[in-house]
């Protein structure tokens, strides 16, 4: 008899534990019906693999070499077919060219239509000309992308975030000497590029939706006088090449669905 | 190590009824000698105890608009304590070798005697030191306006390649490396050094910095009618008159309306001044915050770029009507004033230095 019992709470334990199995959990991340959304990223020079401190041959036929890359991306969101949008997280991202993928999170599975997102830092945070925003001394975690970074991505005198940074330097001769550096800080409400990709693909439980983010750093010199436009910090006189140069940014940055990686949908 | 004393005494509390106007000078400083010595008696066992609440600390100063105080940035003992200690460490800057107070001396009203300020390795700013007396009442921090709050100005001059020149996230990582500053962190904030501590320690510091009790503040507002010279008295009629009306911009009692003027000083401006901060706005060029003049005889050189010289160079300058600007305030219309009166404008002007408050923040 008392085996019987046994048997009969074996069972119940057994059913009990395989019910548990299919209760959804409370951990987004592992809902069945949530797809993860990484965004991919892709540095050329060219054809060429893009690294910093490497040197390149300039449209001209200048040796150069970058020292630094860096920029934000800020406020990624997935719509539908149907315009609903579903906002990604973390909102804020800190882009090297070490960093080869971002994961922003989940969206439900079903159609993915369109990718938005800003190459910047949002107005509503962005603080400018005294305004109110979001300063890097707001931030306890010093690894909030908005925290203080080590290359300085936010002005104190103007108090904004600098969007893009890139630095760099130019060997005109060839003999091995760099001559000149060159540096744009790209930043400023009105120059933030909001920037919109068409997906539409439909994503099922067990995918991944991976987006491939391509910045081509030659394209970004393209046209570019490396004598007379070396030098922005969006400000002043040297405020419309800073347009100029956040225009060939965005220029040379392209979004498409899939990766290299072997993650394509 | 020892944790530094509380040195700061400067304290008007109208809840205790201590009223400046009931106070002669002699007794005012026997009382801030009192609040001192029980400062110092009060300091906090060295041993940490990061379970005991950070004790608050009240400035209000009767003839002054209150102090604006955001929520989560309440002056206490200890975070006072905390930024006077970096405020005087070299170790914000690159090379170690410039604290805060190497640009804004204590003697000097926290201006630094110069020109333009000195940074790292020599290197030459293009604008004058202020002074830091009475910050906390600032609505927006550097000459051109271009930073919201004391606590993210701090970025900026050790940042700043002519100061300091230091990332400020390798000065958070420099300061959370010592366990002196650990220390002092987790009593007055109860979190480890970060960004956001370092810079409210270093505002707090500076939001504690107040000046109110010059001669002329114990003429005008505590009924000490001896406070002031006859030559002061005069001086101080003339800076009120319609004709100087020096008041228009250096409102009562700050001394400063905190607006942006181009006050004519140059027909051509190498700094843009506000502009700088409003993408090119034409109509900015050239404007810079009207400043305070509280303690201004031991500011000088004046001006954004300390081009003038002395107290008679200010007033020459506004009683020539200054340049013809494009954009010079309307209210630089040019006075003629005499020598007699000029002194007494100017040994009025020296009437508004506060000995008495920056003594209290020697380090």
């Amino acid at each position: 008899m008392k085996l019987k019992y046994f048997v009969a709470a074996l069972a119940l334990a057994t059913f009990m534990t395989s019910c548990e199995d299919d209760t959804p959990s409370q951990n987004p991340s592992t809902t069945t019906s949530e797809v993860p959304v990484i965004l991919h990223y892709d540095f050329k020079y060219g054809t060429t693999d893009f690294a910093l401190n490497q040197e390149f041959t300039s449209d001209s036929g200048y040796t150069i070499r970058y020292t630094l890359a860096t920029f934000y991306l800020a406020k990624p969101v997935i719509m539908d077919d149907a315009g609903n949008s579903t906002a990604l997280d973390p909102e804020y991202y800190i882009i090297r060219p070490d960093v080869m993928m971002s994961n922003m999170g989940t969206i439900e599975a079903g159609h993915a239509h369109m990718f938005n997102l800003s190459i910047g830092v949002d107005a509503e945070t962005n603080t400018e000309t005294g305004g109110n925003g979001m300063q890097p001394t707001d931030f306890s975690d010093v690894n909030h992308p908005l925290a203080p970074q080590p290359e300085g991505m936010y002005w104190s005198w103007a108090s904004g975030y600098i969007f893009v940074k890139i630095e760099g330097e130019i060997d005109y001769e060839g003999d091995g000497t760099y001559d000149q550096s060159f540096k744009y800080h790209l930043g400023t409400d009105p120059f933030r590029k909001d920037r919109s990709t068409m997906l539409h693909t439909s994503v099922e439980k067990g995918d991944t939706l991976d987006i491939t983010m391509t910045v081509d750093y030659q394209q970004f010199l393209h046209g570019i006088d490396l004598h007379s436009e070396i030098l922005t910090m969006s400000m002043g006189d040297a405020r419309p090449l800073a347009e100029k140069m956040m225009n060939q940014f965005d220029a040379a940055t392209s979004f498409e669905l899939g990766s290299d990686h072997g993650h394509k949908k | 190590m020892p944790l530094p004393a509380l040195n700061w005494v400067a304290i008007m509390d109208t809840k205790s009824k201590i009223e400046l106007g009931a106070f002669p000078i002699a007794k005012i400083m026997v009382a801030m000698g009192m609040l001192f010595f029980l400062a110092q008696a009060c300091q906090p066992d060295t041993e940490l105890n990061i379970q005991s609440e950070p004790s608050p600390v009240l400035i209000s100063i009767n003839h002054f608009p209150e102090m604006p105080l955001e929520e989560g940035k309440e002056l206490t003992e200890e975070a006072i304590a905390a930024g006077k200690a970096l405020f005087f460490d070299p170790i914000l800057s690159r090379n170690r070798d410039l604290p805060c107070s190497s640009c804004h001396l204590t003697q000097l009203a926290f201006s630094d005697g110069r020109a333009v300020a000195i940074g790292t390795e020599g290197r030459l700013h293009n604008r004058n030191s202020p002074t830091l007396f009475n910050v906390a009442w600032q609505p927006y921090l550097f000459m051109d306006g271009g930073n919201p709050t004391l606590e993210s100005q701090v970025i900026g001059p050790i940042e700043e390649h002519r100061e300091m020149d230091l990332p400020y996230s390798e000065a958070i990582a420099r300061v959370a490396a010592v366990d002196y500053y650990q220390e002092l962190f987790q009593r007055a904030f109860k979190e480890d050094v970060n960004p956001k501590t370092l810079a409210l320690a270093l505002a707090t510091y500076e939001r504690a910095l107040v000046s109110f009790n010059s001669a002329f503040d114990r003429y005008e507002y505590a009924g000490d009618a001896s406070a002031l010279s006859p030559g002061q008295k005069r001086g101080l009629a003339l800076f009120k008159s319609a004709e100087l009306n020096c008041v228009a911009c250096h409102v009562l009692p700050l001394t400063t309306d905190f607006s942006f003027q181009n006050n004519g000083l140059y027909e051509v401006y190498e700094d843009p001044g506000r502009a700088r901060v409003t993408n090119n706005i034409p109509e900015h060029e050239g404007q810079f915050k009207v400043a305070t003049l509280r303690n201004i005889a031991l500011t000088g050189p004046y001006m954004h770029d300390g081009s003038l010289g002395s107290l008679e160079e200010v007033v020459d300058h506004y009683a020539s009507g200054g340049s013809n600007h494009r954009l010079k305030s309307s209210l630089i219309t040019g006075f003629s004033i005499s020598a007699q009166e000029k002194a007494d404008l100017i040994s009025f002007l020296e009437a508004l230095t506060d000995t008495t408050s920056y003594k209290a923040y020697m380090p």
